[in-house]
């Protein structure tokens, strides 16, 4: 009896198949994603381990403070007298500008050039990992030698070796390309370096001190601990020991604050949590599909069953026939959900890969997230297939025989809808009528697309909510001047001083406005004295309100010349719970008698700023002054003159050398995040390809199986002379009625989504973004066009069965 | 207005051709009401179907309403399915998202003659005027098998072709239907029935017996008509 169960299920799949694989594959869709996306969220962080413990990467890194330097050997002489501290190194690191030429254009972008001990022959501290056949940079060359970061390189498509200009018109040969852990992701505190535009040179120590002409110093110092040893004691003493000993201070930040290892470390889980709403919808969704079409191809065979059930079978082997077609079922759609799997893991990691440039990418087979993927998988179809047997096992046979009449009645709320008078013609009306006379059937359907659709409408916006957040900053800072940059001076001069007014005066500018940039701990008025305030570190930079230059917008509140108020950006405003006229206490840096020391002073929020980084905060100019700094700047802003291009710019101020320590436009300000979007469009891409294939594939699935189920129907309708083609029409107006309210509960529910992704899930990771959630409609539009032009298509494919029909052989169809 | 000449149909099973018309010879005029009578396998359902342009002869020619149905494209075959013949089926095949009036509205819809007749009274005149509103499966064999026959008038096509329309049905209830379908052709159409039943063709103009796919007898009921009051089942 058993075997014979096996032949004739055997038999269903192959009349079948194509029903059987289109569900599998609904299926696999669903397993894939989610299998393939967090096995690249295992992947990363396999691989970030690993990457950090080849490379050492630092538990504390000291740093000279205000661009201050000391003697080769005074940090590491510190270091060795401290208990906990294991290994340690030296290192001179500074700022330059780095040129060349890429396919004939002339490419000038900030450097930062690492002098440290790139030798290989000791285990250091933070060191490089060499990619493929690079060299090791030796000093003493005529034309010193570094290692160039392999994310430049690779963005540039630079050749393996070749010679870079730096600052101050210095040659500089680089032999290889390489990575380091500072720099396994370019993320500056302010967002403004990507691996496009920041090029780090990892250069022998000697050859930096060389290039920046500051023979035997260093300035900062990178170390690992003992197990067990206290990062807070071994920073105090750090600090303790420099200024006594050396009587310079240091700033100690932990790897945990470093803003490239919270960026690496956090994405997977920010990623993960993005990953995993996506993969649940599009799982549940492929899983509502397979409950509902294998629902209804057992439906299809309650009379069978009801015949079984006459002729005395037990429901136990009545059972065995559809519960193998649900097993074929779920077979196919892990057998294809790990091939689906697999093409999405390998794009995300692609991604990831030019994101994260670490030296070891591990994509060890995540044998655990298939497993549970393919259970899911297996065990969906099956008890999909289980609930309408045990149903059709449970009613009389006579009434299993009747099937038709049972599934007509669609229910409790079948009969209620049914009765709904609609207007125009009986033909027309059957579309609205068998949608209405089988709720049930036609919520399920609704909502496997609604899903799909709602995940589609949540990727586009995100993609564009990252675009539109981008160019809204770029277009508040830029204020209508799209070559609008900011000289950033090593240290503070009077701004009437010559550094200043030497930027001020140089011919490849104008309109240019000194101004100061000062960091500042902020927290809320009403916070203070809570356990736990939001305290949040923010550059305030002072300018002029009066300026006919450029000021911020203000979106709350005004700008008012003189005014002691503070702008927030609405990011922060949100994260503190302030509007204008609230007060924060704001503690800062204050000059007092030509010290350095801290002040702390209640400030009124006089405006909020769109700008979307919440660091960035405004005062006006006129309150230098209040906080010790009257009269100096360390920032100048300005445009470049008639004439002249950012990088003449660039070119004619930082080689000026008075006291410009970076020409950065204004349109980089997020090029750590325009790098990093670039690159997850892939991801973005190929799960839209995938959900509109998987609305294909639900609607294709639904036209067939209402083919099969109402091929009398049909043959009735050929029998009084309805064309094939009407009646492709009527199908494909159903599934466009359901397309229909799909797209706008998709859109509604796409839209709650993208929210949740963009100001929750985005607001956990990236802490100092306020993401604008933006939706480029005609996008949007174009995308539900083709959805639903998939969905009311669908039924072109059964088409050919209609046409095919041998229709009196439907119509003796007896009940 | 039917006319059948040297009609003949072969199926292919496997190997094995299956004759089922072997060359027959039909014509039927408006008026007529004609039961085709014979046992399962006969060939009278495939005459019905081949009349009803829903099957092809394999050779031979077939005249329904002047049209050549031999001759004709397939979307001719669909005009004559709306504007010729109508059908009605031994199990109704209504669409059961339809109600009794919207099955009635989706003949006249079809066949181009909305607003001809209201369908509630082409119901009525079927003896259903108080079941308009209901679904198919609210309905029993019988009501719902007249809600065919009314689906059938609506469309006004001259020739009406019944499967075995009583098959399902009890007695009373078949006569009933049988004596709906005797009064179409009273008013000009043709009705051609098929059935394996020989007591019901004793209500007929003209009995046409089948065997083996051949028609062996065509004449007036044996016995002369009968009416339905004196038939059994």
């Amino acid at each position: 009896m058993k075997l014979l169960r096996l032949r004739w299920s055997l038999r269903d799949a192959r009349r079948r198949w194509i029903q059987i694989v289109a569900i599998g594959f609904t299926l696999a869709i669903g397993i894939g994603l989610y299998a393939g996306l967090s096995s690249v969220t295992q992947w990363r962080l396999v691989s970030i381990d690993k990457s950090l413990e080849a490379t050492r990467m630092y538990d504390l890194r000291a740093t000279v403070s205000e661009g201050g330097e000391v003697p080769t050997g005074s940090l590491a002489r510190i270091a060795s007298e401290i208990d906990g501290i294991d290994r340690y190194n030296e290192r001179l690191l500074f700022d330059t500008q780095v040129e060349t030429v890429v396919d004939g254009d002339e490419l000038l972008v900030h450097g930062r050039i690492v002098g440290m001990d790139v030798s290989g022959s000791e285990p250091v501290v933070n060191d490089v990992h060499l990619i493929d056949d690079a060299a090791r940079p030796v000093s003493g060359s005529a034309i010193p030698q570094a290692l160039i970061h392999r994310g430049f390189a690779d963005f540039w498509d630079l050749p393996a070796r070749g010679t870079l200009r730096v600052g101050g018109g210095i040659d500089v040969d680089y032999v290889g390309s390489a990575v380091s852990p500072e720099f396994f992701v370019i993320l500056e505190r302010n967002g403004s370096f990507g691996k496009s535009n920041l090029a780090v040179l990892f250069t022998p120590l000697a050859a930096a001190q060389d290039i920046s002409g500051r023979t035997g110093a260093v300035n900062d110092l990178v170390l690992t601990l003992e197990p067990g040893a206290d990062a807070a004691a071994v920073t105090e003493q750090l600090i303790e020991a420099a200024a006594t000993q050396g009587g310079v201070l240091l700033d100690v930040i932990t790897r945990d604050e470093t803003p490239s290892y919270i960026g690496l470390t956090g994405a997977p889980e920010l990623d993960q949590g993005i990953y995993n709403a996506i993969s649940l919808l599009l799982l549940s969704g492929a899983a509502f599909a397979t409950l509902n079409f294998a629902a209804r191809m057992v439906q299809a065979q309650r009379r069978e069953i009801g015949n079984s059930m006459a002729i005395g079978e037990r429901p136990r082997s009545i059972i065995i026939r559809p519960l193998l077609v649900g097993m074929q079922i779920g077979l196919i759609g892990m057998i294809l959900g790990v091939a689906v799997g697999y093409a999405i893991s390998f794009q995300t990691a692609s991604a990831a890969q030019a994101v994260f440039l670490l030296p070891f990418f591990e994509q060890p087979f995540q044998g655990g997230i298939y497993a549970q993927a393919m259970a899911l998988g297996f065990a969906v179809p099956v008890l999909a297939v289980l609930w309408p047997v045990l149903r059709a096992v449970r009613v009389k046979p006579v009434d299993a025989i009747r099937s038709r009449h049972l599934a007509s009645r669609g229910g409790s709320l079948g009969p209620i809808l049914s009765r709904i008078p609609l207007p125009g013609r009986s033909l027309e009306r059957m579309p609205f009528r068998n949608l209405m006379r089988a709720p049930r059937r036609a919520f399920l359907t609704l909502l496997t697309f609604t899903m799909s659709l709602a995940i589609m409408f949540a990727m586009l916006g995100l993609g564009t909510t990252l675009t539109a957040t981008l160019d809204d900053g770029n277009e508040e800072l830029l204020g209508g001047e799209p070559d609008r940059f900011i000289v950033q001076m090593d240290s503070l001069y009077p701004v009437d001083g010559p550094q200043v007014t030497n930027v001020l005066a140089n011919p490849t500018v104008q309109l240019g406005e000194p101004a100061m940039v000062l960091g500042a701990n902020v927290t809320t008025a009403a916070s203070d004295g809570a356990d736990d305030p939001l305290r949040l570190d923010l550059a305030v930079r002072f300018v002029d309100f009066g300026s006919t230059t450029w000021t911020p917008t203000a979106s709350q509140g005004s700008l008012s010349p003189g005014s002691p108020g503070i702008v927030l950006a609405e990011k922060a405003a949100r994260d503190f719970g302030v509007g204008v006229g609230d007060e924060v206490v704001v503690t800062h840096p204050a000059l007092v008698g030509g010290a350095f020391t801290s002040s702390t002073r209640t400030v009124p929020v006089a405006a909020i700023h769109p700008h979307p980084l919440r660091l960035n905060a405004y005062m006006d100019l006129s309150q230098t002054s209040t906080w010790g700094f009257g009269g100096l700047a360390n920032v100048v802003t300005g445009v470049p003159a008639d004439g002249s291009t950012l990088n003449d710019v660039k070119r004619s101020l930082f080689g000026s050398g008075t006291g410009v320590a970076l020409v950065l436009g204004l349109n980089e300000t997020f090029q750590a995040l325009e790098d990093s979007l670039e690159s997850s469009e892939g991801v973005f891409f190929i799960t839209r390809i995938f959900v509109v294939f998987l609305v294909m594939l639900i609607a294709f699935n639904t036209a067939n199986i209402n083919v099969d189920e109402r091929s009398r129907d049909h043959a009735t309708m050929f029998a009084y002379g309805i064309p094939v083609r009407r009646v492709i029409a009527n199908l494909s107006l159903e599934g466009l009625l359901l397309g229909v309210v799909a797209l706008v509960l998709g859109g509604l529910f796409g839209y709650a989504l993208l929210l949740w992704l963009a100001l929750f899930q985005m607001s956990i990771a990236v802490p100092d973004v306020g993401m604008i959630v933006s939706v480029r409609w005609w996008e949007m539009a174009a995308s539900f066009v083709v959805a639903l032009a998939a969905i009311a298509l669908a039924p072109v494919f059964p088409g050919r069965k209609l046409k095919k029909m041998f229709i009196p052989g439907q119509l003796r169809v007896m009940e | 207005m039917i006319d059948l000449e040297g009609v003949t149909k072969h199926y292919e099973v496997g190997p094995v051709l299956v004759t089922a018309l072997a060359g027959i010879d039909l014509h039927v005029d408006t008026g007529e009401f004609v039961v085709v009578l014979g046992a399962s396998g006969s060939g009278k359902t495939t005459t019905l179907n081949i009349i009803g342009a829903l099957d092809s002869p394999s050779s031979g020619k077939v005249t329904v309403g002047g049209r050549d149905l031999t001759a004709s494209s397939r979307s001719e075959l669909f005009a004559l399915r709306r504007e010729t013949v109508s059908f009605i089926f031994q199990s109704f095949n209504l669409f059961p998202g339809l109600t009794a009036t919207e099955n009635v509205e989706f003949g006249m819809d079809v066949s181009g003659k909305s607003g001809s007749a209201a369908p509630a009274d082409i119901l009525d005149s079927v003896g259903l005027g108080h079941r308009l509103g209901h679904f198919p499966h609210e309905l029993s064999g019988g009501e719902q098998q007249r809600v065919a026959i009314a689906r059938a008038l609506a469309t006004g096509n001259p020739v009406l072709l019944a499967d075995e329309p009583t098959g399902e049905l009890d007695f009373k209830t078949g006569a009933q239907i049988l004596e709906l379908l005797a009064e179409q052709a009273n008013q000009d159409r043709a009705v051609l029935v098929v059935t394996h039943n020989r007591e019901i063709s004793r209500m007929a103009d003209r009995v046409v017996e089948m065997s083996s796919g051949q028609i062996i007898s065509d004449g007036p009921p044996e016995g002369g008509k009968t009416p339905l009051s004196e038939l059994h089942w």
